[in-house]
């Protein structure tokens, strides 16, 4: 087995952190909170819910650090944790104090497009179910194919297919209500 | 060829061939519906992908937020263990003592509760890390 992970992060960093090594846990930090945060904040629409989803998500990925066998990349096995934690932080949170997603701010940055291309973006986003939502994040957002969309969620490649089909099919039907407006 | 939603986001995905893109070009040139629907079909992914462009740096906040919930978690892990040993000492000293009455001594009332809290995954159930317990706050320094 490599010193390293396929992602380059050392395995001996990884077994630091899980057995509660600050530095160690630094260093994981650093390499992925870019990717957490981003993908938090892109599918809460919501810098505080965002920020309270990441945190939410190391916390737990210390806990659960040391059940990572190896078998797929760190990499994979973190994005796939973090889609995971993601959603149901979300679920949770709304369940808990009836969140209106639908209206949420979705303001992330100044040149992200102009102002009417992210408020449409929140939009559409907003009309649609968290599956659907994330599947199309990844694969708009973060430029994922479909084998990696695959690895992320543990589906299969047509599985990935027909759930973005679904997704694209229902993103059009509410891009047709908001522009018939 | 039929109308095809499939085809059309095959294409918008750059997953079809180049037979295929032609068979969809000439239906789209005879179908109205089919076309409305492709040019709707770019034009919401392509909002997606302009609006939803720019990462920005994570806040340091979160580090801190881990740091404050991880620290909890260990330092009441290790008070659980602390106390279920105590426990289970106490149990052995209250099977000596209170042997003609099993059950009926506080101790194994305490005990019990003890081990409830520790059988749960590593540091308790999830939500047991939000809010403040009288522990957490013990842990903290602030009792
Ligand atoms: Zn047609």
């Amino acid at each position: 087995m490599s010193k390293y992970t396929e992602d380059g992060l050392e395995r001996v960093i990884i077994s630091r952190a899980a057995s509660g090594d600050t530095g160690a846990m630094r260093a994981v930090y650093d390499e992925y909170s870019g990717f957490v945060w981003n993908l938090a904040l892109k599918f809460t629409g919501d810098e505080t819910l965002a920020e309270d989803a990441a945190s939410e998500v190391f916390v737990r990925l210390f806990k659960k650090l040391g059940k990572f066998r190896g078998r797929s990349s760190f990499r994979t096995w973190l994005y796939r944790f973090t889609v995971n934690t993601v959603i149901n932080f979300v679920k949770k949170q709304r369940r808990r104090n009836s969140l209106p997603l639908k209206e949420s701010a979705y303001l992330p940055e100044e040149d992200a497009g102009t102002l009417e291309e992210r408020d449409l973006a929140a939009r559409l986003l907003g009309e649609l179910g968290g599956e659907e939502r994330m599947i199309l994040i990844l694969r708009e957002a973060e430029g994922m194919s479909y084998s990696e969309i695959a690895g992320v969620l543990g589906i299969k490649v047509p599985a990935v297919k027909s759930r973005i089909y679904r997704a694209r099919m229902r993103l059009r039907e509410v891009y047709e209500t908001v522009e018939g407006i | 060829m039929r109308c095809s939603d499939e085809l059309i986001i095959r294409r918008l995905d750059g997953e079809l061939s180049p037979e295929g893109e032609e068979e969809l070009e000439i239906h789209l040139k005879g179908c109205a519906a089919c076309r409305k629907k492709a040019s709707d079909l770019v034009a919401s992914a392509g909002i997606l992908r302009k609006g939803l462009l720019k990462d920005s740096d994570p806040p340091e906040t979160i580090w801190r937020a881990v740091m404050e919930k991880t620290r909890v978690g260990y330092a009441r892990l290790r008070f659980y263990r602390a106390a279920a040993a105590a426990a289970a000492a106490a149990l052995i000293i209250s099977g000596v003592f209170l042997s003609r009455s099993p059950g009926e001594g506080y101790l194994s009332g305490f005990s019990s509760l003890v081990f409830e809290s520790v059988s749960e995954e590593e540091w308790g159930p999830d939500g047991a890390l939000e809010g403040d317990t009288v522990i957490d706050m013990f842990l903290r320094g602030e009792l």
